[in-house]
């Protein structure tokens, strides 16, 4: 039996206007189950509610109504500096854009998160530095990030998200801004993640050709999640893949 | 976080402006530098007033006139009882009473204070022989340059000669009741020193002179205490015996009291400067703020600490408060020795004393580098307010 580390229920999300004139309910009842280990495509049109979810799973959005559980514990029940210790311990997040400190280098960059949970200056660099190269990119540490390609910045944000040793990657849309290859660099570094490392994945895209890659789909429509396929659809795909190949 | 790991990021924001960031910290710097330089002047210049008042050995000295005595006139019944007290060196009697001055066979003669005290009582009282040597012994006396000049003798001549003195003595400061004054005339005296002063003529001799003609009262005493803090416990048990007393200090302290008036005057100027710059920097930390809305989102995401957000801008605004503190009293006291430096070289030309225009005490260095610091930080607060304030998904879509 694997174990479900994250469980969202009854999650409801309504953001009210600046001028508080119009409310808009962007989540409208999601009941989602994650387990340790699954790698979660989640898909939709523009709009559904696809990154809102991502955010109440890392905490930086609360709900209007219903919970969130991760690990068992229900993220309603923390405070903000709560949930951003659990950020920065259980997460690695990865965004469509890359965002940098603009005063560090690549490197530096890198061991951001590794500060944030208290280790020193040098110890920090030092495991960042090691990152890098997983993601070859040690060659890149002493420049700075906005100097480098997207493909390239893409790599570096893996990088900052897997430097503290995350059990959960959340990536919204990570290969929106990249070209084939750099896409392709960046799911084959999630699914190797996933499958060697066991490192859960939630993924948001827009490409539905990465669908297969996943253990569980979401699709979402409208503030709902529309479709949930789980098991062995990667595998199912997967045998279906070999078939093609075979009759071309 | 760490505490050094968030002073290295702020120094890292700080390096990577700059430009900006110099030009923040040099506000700081003249600010500093001007309340360092003006405060300075206004300790020199009181330095140089009390100076000509007092030197340090006066403010263990006391006062104790008998001009407003009533009922005690002063003999040596009461030096023994003001020796007796605690914290008491020495007590030496003065009188001060009119003489007159000639020199036989010249027929010139000169009406002048005659000034006689206890050999103690010179160094007490800053007199000192310019020419020759102090009256210590009997039948010596010093004689200063003011009445030289009306006898229309030759400073360089007179060491060595004997004049003849009469003294007039009055009945207040002897105890032989007759009323009226006792004139003892041509008292032979062998002048041994030449005081320099050119204002009223004075001839000093030794107490001595009068006790044996009988004068055995006195006009004033001196008191030498320990150190200057047995002096307010002094004053009281000699107040209790009847007694008055003057002190230097009461005098420093009116003089002190209106310098502390002028430094302030002083340091409002230099205040002024370091309000702007404080505005500057406030300026700089806003802007600053604002550049990196998206990088604060950022590492909220990331699950960075608002404590330590906080911390990382308040360092930075201490940086520059520190900084600018540092180098604002290096600027402050370079620019004080400079023009100290330059007073010397002009007064050693002129063949004057030389005189420090500028005085800074340490503690006026520590107290302007705290403030300075203490600025920095007030001025960094409200932006950090902000960015802790900041929405982290807000920031991340910020342009
Ligand atoms: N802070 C907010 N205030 C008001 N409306 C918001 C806020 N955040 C998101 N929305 C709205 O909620 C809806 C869902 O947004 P969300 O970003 O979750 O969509 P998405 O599925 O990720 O879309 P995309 O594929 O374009 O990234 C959108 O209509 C969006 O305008
Ligand atoms: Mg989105």
């Amino acid at each position: 039996m694997e174990k479900e580390i994250i469980k969202i229920d009854g999650l409801f999300k309504e953001f009210i206007s600046q001028d508080k004139s119009t409310k808009t309910e962007v989540l409208k009842g999601i009941n989602v189950s994650i387990n340790e280990g699954d790698f979660v495509v989640i898909y939709g049109p523009s709009g559904c509610g696809k990154s809102t979810l991502l955010n109440h799973i890392v905490g930086l959005e609360t709900p209007t109504k219903g919970n969130v559980y991760l690990y068992e514990k229900n993220m309603n029940t923390l405070n903000a500096a709560q949930r951003a210790k659990v950020r920065s311990s259980k997460f690695g997040i990865v965004y469509q854009q890359s965002y940098w400190a603009k005063a560090l280098n690549v490197v530096e960059n890198v061991a951001v998160p590794l500060m944030i949970v208290g280790s020193g200056y040098k110890d920090s660099l030092f495991k960042a530095q090691a990152i890098l190269g997983e993601v070859e990119m040690g060659q890149y540490a002493e420049k700075w990030p906005l100097q480098l390609s997207g493909g390239e910045q893409q790599r570096i944000g893996l990088a900052r998200a897997l430097v503290n040793n995350p059990s959960i990657i959340v990536a919204d849309e990570p290969t929106g801004n990249l070209d084939t290859h750099s896409a392709d660099y960046v799911m084959d570094l999630l699914q190797k993640l996933n499958k060697i490392y066991k490192r859960t994945v939630i993924m948001v895209t827009h490409n539905l050709a990465y669908l297969p890659l996943a253990t569980k789909t979401i699709a979402m429509l409208d503030g709902r999640i529309v479709s949930e396929k789980k098991g062995e659809l990667r595998a199912q795909l997967e045998g279906e893949l070999k078939n093609l190949e075979k009759m071309i | 976080m760490k505490l050094k790991v968030i002073v290295r990021l702020s120094l890292k924001n700080l390096w990577v402006k700059k430009s900006r960031t110099i030009i923040t910290t040099l506000g700081i710097v003249i600010g500093i530098g001007s309340i360092i330089f003006l405060v300075s002047l206004g300790y020199g210049l009181e330095r140089l007033v009390t100076s000509q008042v007092t030197n340090f050995e006066a403010f263990t000295i006391l006062d104790i006139p008998s001009a407003n005595l009533k009922t005690l006139k002063i003999d040596q019944s009461v030096i023994d009882k003001t020796s007796a007290l605690p914290h008491v060196q020495t007590v030496v009697p003065v009188d001060s009473i009119a003489g007159r001055l000639g020199r036989d066979g010249t027929g010139t003669s000169a009406e002048t204070v005659v000034v006689a005290a206890g050999k103690d009582y010179w160094p007490m009282a800053s007199i000192s022989a310019d020419k020759g040597s102090l009256p210590l012994a009997d039948g010596q006396a010093m004689i200063n340059r003011a009445a030289l000049k009306l006898l229309g003798e030759n400073e360089d001549q007179v060491i060595g000669q004997t004049m003849d003195l009469d003294l007039l003595i009055p009945a207040e400061i002897r105890s032989d009741n007759a009323d009226s004054v006792k004139t003892v005339e041509k008292v032979p005296l062998k002048i041994v020193g030449v005081e320099k002063d050119e204002q009223s003529p004075i001839i000093y001799v030794p107490i001595s002179l009068l006790n044996k003609n009988g004068a055995d009262k006195f006009i004033s005493l001196k008191l030498k205490a320990d150190t200057k803090e047995s002096i307010p416990e002094l004053r009281k048990q000699l107040e209790n015996l009847g007694l008055s007393t003057e002190y230097v200090g009461d005098t420093v302290d009116q003089i002190s009291q209106v310098f502390v008036l002028f430094r302030i005057v002083l340091a409002i100027f230099g205040l002024i400067a370091l309000l702007v710059a404080a505005l500057g920097t406030f300026n700089t930390l806003t802007i600053n703020l604002l550049e990196r809305i998206r990088e604060i989102g950022l590492f909220k995401a990331l699950g960075m600490q608002n404590a330590d957000i906080y911390k990382l801008f308040v360092t930075e605004s201490f940086l520059i408060g520190a900084f600018g503190g540092f180098f604002g009293i290096i600027l402050g006291l370079l620019m004080a020795t400079a023009i100290n430096a330059l007073l010397a070289v002009f007064a050693s030309k002129a063949g004057a004393d030389t005189i420090n225009l500028f005085v800074t005490p340490w503690t006026l260095e520590l107290v302007v580098g705290l403030f300075s610091i203490l600025v920095g930080l007030a001025t960094g607060l409200y932006p950090a307010y902000r960015a802790i304030k900041i929405n982290a998904l807000d920031a991340l879509k910020y342009e």
